[in-house]
Order: structure tokens, then C-alpha cells, then sequence
């Protein structure tokens, strides 16, 4: 399969943040034929589309938009997630940071789409700073040239988007943390239902989609749905940014249309494993997804086949590990990650979280106990599908997969109290506890 | 209504109540820790995972509704594993200092953990703690130990949504969460100890309570609070004739789950110089007297005084029975005209019922009841005036309770109370208008003895004697039922040795209560009894 430029084919143009570069390649062509049909039309078209949302649970977009309650007397809401934080993602922040018009104008036809108030927001990691810089004046430029404001292009519709920017916390990028921190509540998921769409950000119906999904609708509006459909396979259509992380020689983002196979990206487009080293795990969504073994990666990069392979599809962050990488401590990492970001809430998480980071933390340490292994491989039961949002879950993925998988590397560790010979780890021990 | 199937039991329960609340129709207890009935639904503590058939995951039953045919398990082994699971991640950093803590006994993680957990832990590591976070005194009366919280996040909750004041917070995420209190504000209001009824470990005590008892030595009565007139519903917890500490009764109509911080620690009145024999004064010498001594000196002075010289001044503290038989010996017998019953006003406290809020402005629990019962001056003179004025030319002057008004201690009051010829007094507690009184009677406090208050609703409500009377303390309507056999040795009416038979008489003479009996007053109170002002 070869690569393609459809949502990045701006990136890389001189200029490609300002609008007039925007609008020389065709921008906010969309916009104008949007603004031309309805609401339902646009709705129906993106079902027709079959888009799947990018931002990592793959539900269906279209669908997602006619669950808006119809006779709710509220104001309706569109919140674009950026907060792009999953371990090994970083696609997102080529649209913002390269692209950011593409985004916008797919914020304001979703958003004349779903019959938005004339307020929308695009929550934005705390970390972004140069993105949201970069958008901020892409919204002066939008603002300046009439796509935003008053009567947009003459169509009686109003929109105004503000960037938020995020304090750093992975959760406010779960839809419910998202909108507890617009609101100016401590971040933390609330409990479901009610769904965002009947009760989102100020008690009103609300829509949250990621910022790849936003910025599929002008190309589904300039092209058609059949076009979109036209990349892809049934149910995983479109084109999609692959983001390609670790022991990879040309690691990075890549655009390909749904379902690239795995191993080929790795090994062709990616130019193969660093050293030339055997290719040990690969995660392939992201790193809340289950890693796979180098026997399992013959697959299509989409989320059917992916949930068939016991992993997920995610945000199709890939991180590829070689041989030398010690998978107790690259466990380790995922969990330390998912310790610190758990909100603290519900039990599970909380609890759980850190209890399978103290635990990898002494294998790794050479304090392993015979038991451990099972212990482990028992918590992520218990936490799994227990949790109150989905973060429980995704500090599961990693750790039950490696446990299952790599078990043996594990009571090597256990019983030699180090790590498997040619392998290594990525961290100094002799570091103190929390500085890393 | 809603058919549902709990463990196989089907029932029909209100539409969109939650799983928690609908197993208890079948009688299936849902454990959980975060759920509270009059508290926001938030589903942290994910204790009460139950399966629902056609749903993949284990649902929170704390934010799931009962539909019509849904089948719930409470127990099967998915869940209990799950449940099992959540107990060990509760207690994994729980310090498990259950024989130092106070709330050991009444603990609903200890409970928890005995009825769902496992026997032997599997955390075999280190203990997160909260250094220098296990005594803190974050309230003037809630103790914080942060080592035994569980986050379910009931204490913030309580401060947001009831009582408004938002003193609480999650401080830090992950598993160094904490529940603190902003620098500078202590969790200060009204009803600040409730958090520490709602928290379901010993990680937030009532300083008040802290090491003075274990809970299972403690003896509980169902009682009504008698700080104010709101008559908030409490369990009094007393042992060997100490009350220990009042917890709040659920009562929707009333008090809910709450109880304000002046109710709670009100019996800290009683930890005082008790009266525990009757005393008569003779040469200027109060000495003590027995009571047949004493009732037939009163009788004496009664029967031969008339009735525009006898003069009652009564408490807030008497119940309905007391009231009704104070008016039939001195009102209807005696035909006393200066009868009159006193309360102090208080700024008005505050209490959340489940219809909204009550406001108590009245210092004694029962103004209304005795009020209605008929104690009022009728041409005579008020208390008003034997207070200011001076009794003078009262020749019989009967006061049912020392401290029946704040004022009662100036000397001032004393010295005009003092000017009728011949003073009854009846206390509770050595007081200065006791010590000038020709003859004090000591009389029990209001969890020595039963009866009925009735609150600022109009609701009649029981109390029931719990502890022994201090010493020959006697309840105020066995003193009038002596003075009154002493008075007519023949009259039937006194013929009663409990308080139920009193509370019959009454009831057969008092049109607005009839039908009712004692057993029949139900557990929220009886609303409609006479109320006067």
C-alpha cells in the first residue's frame, strides 16, 4: 500500500498555517457548499461516510451526532479534543501545528451540522503551547476573513471557537474529564449516564470529537462519502495518520488509507528495526493498547481487525520495541505512566494503578517474588472493566498483554533478579523514587 | 412501577430508582461506600458492581436505574470477585488500625471487609501514607486521620450539597489524593460533624467522641433532640447513665440523615453537678428530705392556698403527658390563674429535611406542646412578670425546671422569683435558683425518661428513657401524679404507675390526638397534634 496526502497535503507547503496558503489549495471550498445544504444532510452524509472517530474508541461519527437529544430547549455544544496525550501519539499536533485552517473549518461545519450555539471549544493539552499559538492566529485570520463571527458567508449561522488549554492532565482527555475541566472543575471523569450528548459541558447536549476527526468532514463534504469510503475497507474507511515511534529507523507520522498492514509499515516505510535487531513487541494503538508479539503483526491497521487480535486499534500510535529492550521495564514505564495520570477517584484505578507500578517497579529492582507474575496478571482483572472511565482499562492493556505474552522473560526477572540477558533498560535505578 | 429480577427474587419497585435502592425491596443488601441516599451519585468506590443480564461489564448499581424486566445479580461469581477485587485495592493502603480507632464497631469498611473481602492480604509492599496527616484537626470538631481514607468523597459532597459551604476538596490525583480543607478554612459550619457520620471509616472522628468509648459498650435509645424546636430524630448512646454522644435518626420529614452541631454535643449540659435528692430548706439551711417529706410539705402549701396565689412556671423541656397533667392539677384542681410556660429565643439553626428546610428558633423542644396543653396565665399573672416584676403576694410558686431560661441564673430573677412565700423548684442540676428554693426536687433529664415533644411541624414525637435516673431523680409527671394523689388520695385519674397510661389519658381528652395510642406513633412522629404559640 502506498502512502497518501490527503489529510496532510498541506503539510509541508511553505506557509502552511496561514490561511492564505489554506485557501489557495481549495480551502474553505467546503465551508461555502457546507453552508448550502442542511444540517440533516450534512449529518447523513458523514453516516453515509462511515467515518469511524480517530480519537481511539473508533465509534461511528454520524451516529455519534444523531444522538442529540432533538427536543432539548439547550444550547448544543462542539468541543474539539486535543489533548492528545497517549504514550507514542503525536498526529494530532501536525494538523494543529501544520494545518490548523483544515481543523477549524471542520469545527465549523460539524458544528452548523449538529445545529451548534454560536460557542465552540477546542480543548487543547497544556503542553501545546506552540499549537494553540498556532491556532489562536489561524482563528484571528478565520475571524478576519468572515468564516468566523456573525452570519457566516452570509448563511444567518454563528460561530465563535476559543482555544482552552489543558493544565497537563492525561485524563482531561477522556470526553467527561474534558468537560469537567472546560467547566472549571477539577479534572476527573464524571460517572456515565448520562452520556455527553444528552448531559455534556454546562448541563447541555454536547459533542466531543478528536481533532483527526474534525478534520475528515471537509474532505467527506468536498469529495463525498463515496470517495471516503474509496480508502479503506467496509467499517474502517478513510484516510488515516499513522504515528510510528521507537526502534524504527524513519520514525513518525505517515498517512495511509485504513487497514496499512503492520508489519509492512514497520518494516517497508519505516525502513525496518534500529541495529538491525529482531523485532521484539510492537504496540499498536497507543500505549493503553496490548502489546503484540512480532508473530502477530501480519494484520491490517484498523479497528476490527485489531480487536480480533486482542489489541486495539486506538489512536494508532505505533511503538515498536527490538530485542534489546528489557519488556519489564518498558511495562514498568506504561504503568508509571498510568499511576501518575490516574485521577484518583475510583477505587480500582487509584488503588490498582499504582499497586501494578510498585510491583514492576521491584521486579525490575530485582525484588521479584515467585507470585508476582500471577498477582499482576490477577489485578488487571480486577481493575479492567471495573474502573469508573476508560483509564483503568488502558493501564491494563499493557501490562496483561506483556504478563501473558512475555511471561517467561518475566520469572527470569523474578528468579535471576535481572534482566534477560541482551536485553537492557531504559532508566537509571540509582535514580530517586519520583525523579524520573 | 418497575418489575425487576434481584438474585431471582423478582420485585416491583418506582421507576428510576437506582440498584442499590431497589434491592432492598427484595431484601438484598448492594454493599457500598461512595452511594449515599441524600448525596449526589458519583460511583467511585465501585463496590457496588452488580451484572445486569445483557450488559457486557459490571454495572455501578449506585448510577444505574431499574428498567422494567431487567435481571440483576448481586451475587454470582463475577461479581463477587470483582467485589473482592475492589475490597483488596480499598485496603491495600488502608492502615487496618481497626483496635485504635474510633470508629471500629460502626465502620462500614470493617464490615465490608469481613463480609467481602479475603482473610489474607496480597500486598506485600509499602503502605502509602500521608505523613503528618493522621491527626488532623481540620474543624473544631472533625478530626482528620488521612491514612484511613477511602476517597469516597462523601465528606466533600456533604459540605457542597447540604450545607453549601464547599470547605472540602480532592487535593493532588492518583493515589496521592487527598481530602483537605483550603489553608485557613476549617470545615467550620453548622453541621460540620455530620462528615463524620457519613464517612465510612475512621478517617474523619468527632473530636468530641475521640477515645471516650468503644461503640459496641454504648447503649443506644431512639430519642428527639431537645436543643431546639426542629426536634431533629437522634439515637442517644449512653452507658451507666453517661450519655456518651447523640447520632442522628433517619427521619425524611425532619432531620434526614443530619444533625446540627449544637444538637449533637447539647448533652454536654449534663456532664454536670447533678440534683439527686429532694432538699427542703430549713433555717436558712437546704438539707436533704425524702421525698414522702417533701410532696406532703408541697401538698400542704397547695391546699391551702388559692388558686390566684399559686403561680407555674414551666419548662420548654416537658413533654406533652407532663404539660397535660401539670394543667389538670394546677389549672383544673387548683385553679391556679398564673400559669405560664418560658422559652428563650435562639438565632434560628438551620436543618435540612428531605421536603427542605426547618428552621428552629426556640431553645426548648416542646414550647408548642405545652403551650397547647393549656399552660397559660388566664387573668393571672405571666412569667414575664414574676420575672421582672417579682412574685410578690404569690404564696405558692412552682418552677418545673431550674434552668428553664438562660436568665433564670441572674440574680436579678432569683431575688424576684424569691419574693413568693413558698418556692418549688425542680432540677436537674445544681443551679442558684435551686439552691434559693424552699424545696428542690430532683428530676430526670430527657433521655431518663419517656414522653412526647412536639416540633415546630406539629409533629408529635416519642422519646423513650434510655439511661437510669441519676440517683432519686424522677420524671416531672411522676412528680405531679405524687403531689396530686397527695392532694386527692381517691381521684382515679392518678391511679398510673407509666408514662403510656398518662399518655392515654390524655389522648382521650384531647380531641385533636384521639385514636391514637402509644405503640401507634410511628417512627417519623405523628403530624397534626395542637401546636400552641
Amino acid at each position: 500500500m502506498e502512502p497518501i496526502r490527503v489529510l496532510t497535503k498541506n503539510v509541508g507547503k511553505p506557509g502552511s498555517a496561514s490561511i492564505d496558503t489554506y485557501i489557495s489549495g481549495g480551502g474553505y471550498e467546503s465551508l461555502k457548499k457546507a453552508l448550502k445544504s442542511t444540517p440533516d444532510e450534512l449529518v447523513q452524509l458523514v453516516k453515509d461516510s462511515e467515518m469511524r472517530g480517530r480519537g481511539g474508541a473508533g465509534f461511528p461519527t454520524g451516529m455519534k451526532w444523531s444522538f442529540l437529544p432533538k427536543d432539548s430547549p439547550k444550547p448544543r455544544y462542539l468541543l474539539c479534543n486535543a489533548d492528545e496525550s497517549e504514550p507514542g501519539t503525536f498526529k494530532d499536533r501536525v494538523i494543529i501545528e501544520h494545518d490548523p485552517h483544515l481543523l477549524i473549518e471542520g469545527m465549523i461545519i460539524s458544528a452548523f451540522a449538529i445545529r451548534s450555539c454560536p460557542m465552540s471549544y477546542i480543548y487543547i493539552r497544556g503542553e501545546f503551547h506552540h499549537g494553540a499559538m498556532v491556532l489562536n492566529r489561524a482563528l484571528d485570520e478565520a475571524r478576519a476573513k468572515g468564516f468566523l463571527g456573525k452570519n457566516i458567508l452570509g448563511s444567518g449561522f454563528d460561530l465563535d471557537i476559543t482555544v482552552h488549554r489543558g493544565a497537563g492532565a492525561y485524563i482531561c482527555g477522556e470526553e467527561m474529564g474534558l468537560i469537567e475541566s472546560i467547566e472549571g472543575h477539577r479534572g476527573q471523569p464524571r460517572v456515565k449516564p448520562p452520556f455527553p450528548a444528552v448531559v455534556g459541558v454546562f448541563g447541555s447536549p454536547t459533542i466531543v470529537n478528536n481533532v483527526e476527526t474534525l478534520s475528515c468532514v471537509p474532505l467527506i463534504v468536498e469529495h463525498g462519502a463515496e470517495w471516503f469510503k474509496s480508502f479503506g475497507q467496509p467499517k474502517n474507511t478513510g484516510p488515516k495518520l499513522y504515528c510510528v515511534s521507537g526502534h524504527v529507523k524513519k520514525p513518525g507520522v505517515y498517512e495511509f488509507p485504513m487497514g496499512v498492514n503492520l508489519q509492512e509499515l514497520i518494516y517497508e516505510h519505516c525502513g525496518g528495526i534500529t541495529d538491525d535487531l529482531p523485532l521484539k513487541a510492537v504496540i499498536p494503538g497507543g500505549g493503553s493498547a496490548p502489546m503484540l508479539t512480532p508473530a502477530e503483526i501480519d494484520l491490517p491497521m484498523n479497528f476490527d481487525a485489531l480487536m480480533k487480535a486482542g489489541t486495539m486499534f486506538g489512536s494508532a500510535g505505533i511503538i515498536v520495541m527490538n530485542s534489546s529492550t528489557c519488556i519489564v521495564d518498558a511495562t514498568w514505564r506504561m504503568a508509571k505512566f498510568f499511576a501518575h495520570e490516574s485521577c484518583g477517584q475510583c477505587t480500582p484505578c487509584r488503588e490498582g494503578t499504582n499497586w501494578m507500578e510498585t510491583i514492576l517497579d521491584r521486579i525490575e529492582r530485582g525484588g521479584g517474588r515467585p507470585q508476582d507474575a500471577d498477582l499482576l496478571f490477577d489485578m488487571t482483572d480486577n481493575i479492567g472493566g471495573k474502573s469508573l472511565c476508560a483509564l483503568g482499562d488502558a493501564a491494563c492493556g499493557p501490562v496483561a498483554s506483556a504478563v501473558k505474552k512475555f511471561r517467561d522473560e518475566f520469572i527470569y526477572h523474578i528468579e535471576h533478579k535481572g534482566c534477560l540477558p541482551g536485553t537492557k533498560r531504559y532508566r537509571r535505578l540509582d535514580m530517586p523514587v519520583g525523579a524520573h | 412501577m418497575a418489575k425487576v429480577t434481584i438474585d431471582g427474587i423478582d420485585v416491583e419497585v418506582p421507576d428510576g430508582i437506582n440498584v442499590v435502592e431497589a434491592a432492598k425491596a427484595a431484601d438484598v443488601h448492594v454493599p457500598h461506600f461512595c452511594y449515599h441516599p441524600a448525596l449526589s451519585v458519583v460511583g467511585q468506590c465501585r463496590m457496588c458492581l452488580v451484572e445486569i443480564d445483557g450488559m457486557p461489564k459490571l454495572q455501578a448499581g449506585c448510577a444505574t436505574s431499574v428498567r422494567d424486566g431487567m435481571k440483576i445479580s448481586v451475587h454470582n461469581d463475577k461479581v463477587d470477585k470483582a467485589r473482592k477485587g475492589q475490597m483488596e485495592f480499598l485496603l491495600i493502603n488502608h492502615p487496618l488500625d481497626c483496635p485504635i480507632c474510633d470508629k471500629a464497631g460502626e465502620c462500614p469498611l470493617q464490615d465490608y471487609s469481613f463480609n467481602y473481602g479475603a482473610v489474607a492480604s496480597r500486598y506485600g509492599d509499602v503502605k502509602r501514607t500521608y505523613p503528618g496527616m493522621d491527626r488532623t484537626p481540620i474543624g473544631p470538631h472533625v478530626m482528620q486521620n488521612m491514612n484511613r481514607c477511602i476517597h469516597c468523597t462523601r465528606c466533600i459532597r456533604f459540605c457542597d450539597e447540604i450545607t453549601g459551604t464547599g470547605e472540602l476538596a480532592f487535593i493532588k490525583r492518583g493515589a496521592s489524593t487527598e481530602v483537605g480543607i483550603f489553608p485557613g478554612r476549617p470545615v467550620d459550619n453548622w453541621m460540620s460533624a455530620c462528615v463524620t457520620d457519613v464517612c465510612p471509616t475512621g478517617a474523619l472522628t468527632a473530636r468530641e467522641f475521640r477515645f471516650e468509648s468503644r461503640v459496641w459498650n454504648l447503649e443506644s435509645t431512639e430519642s428527639v433532640c431537645n436543643g431546639c424546636d426542629v426536634g431533629c430524630n437522634i439515637f442517644v448512646e449512653h452507658r451507666s447513665g453517661k450519655i456518651y454522644r447523640y447520632k442522628p435518626r433517619v427521619n425524611p420529614e425532619v432531620n434526614d440523615y443530619w444533625l446540627c452541631d449544637y444538637g449533637r454535643f447539647s448533652h454536654e449540659r449534663y456532664e454536670t453537678d447533678r440534683v439527686v435528692v429532694p432538699r427542703m430548706m430549713r433555717d436558712d439551711y437546704q438539707s436533704i428530705a425524702g421525698w414522702s417529706e417533701a410532696i406532703d410539705e408541697i401538698a400542704s402549701r397547695l391546699r391551702t392556698t388559692s388558686g390566684d396565689k399559686i403561680a407555674v412556671i414551666a419548662s420548654s423541656q416537658l413533654t406533652n403527658e407532663d404539660a397535660w397533667l401539670l394543667r389538670q392539677l394546677f389549672i383544673d384542681r387548683l385553679g391556679s390563674k398564673n400559669a405560664d410556660v418560658v422559652v428563650d429565643d435562639i438565632a434560628p439553626i438551620r436543618m435540612k429535611s428531605r421536603n427542605g428546610w426547618l428552621e428552629g428558633k426556640q431553645a426548648g423542644p416542646n414550647f408548642r406542646g405545652v403551650r397547647a396543653a393549656g399552660i397559660k396565665p388566664t387573668g393571672g399573672r405571666s412569667a414575664e412578670e414574676l420575672m421582672t416584676k417579682g412574685a410578690d403576694g404569690i404564696d405558692v410558686l412552682v418552677v418545673t425546671e431550674a434552668a428553664f431560661s438562660a436568665r433564670a441564673t441572674s440574680a436579678e430573677v432569683i431575688a424576684n422569683l424569691r419574693k413568693a412565700r413558698f418556692l418549688v423548684v425542680l432540677a436537674w442540676e445544681n443551679h442558684p435558683l435551686a439552691d434559693a428554693a424552699d424545696v428542690v426536687l430532683p428530676t430526670t433529664i430527657f433521655a431518663e425518661k419517656s414522653g412526647t415533644f412536639t416540633n415546630v411541624q406539629g409533629r408529635l414525637q416519642k422519646i423513650v428513657a434510655g439511661s437510669l435516673p441519676k440517683g432519686e431523680a424522677l420524671p416531672e409527671w411522676e412528680i405531679l401524679r405524687r403531689v396530686g394523689v397527695a392532694l386527692a388520695p381517691d381521684e382515679v385519674s392518678y391511679a398510673f404507675s407509666e408514662v403510656e397510661e398518662l399518655f392515654d389519658q390524655m389522648v382521650s381528652k384531647t380531641p385533636a390526638l384521639k385514636s391514637l395510642d402509644w405503640s401507634g406513633i410511628e417512627q417519623f412522629g405523628v403530624t397534626g397534634a395542637p401546636q400552641g404559640s
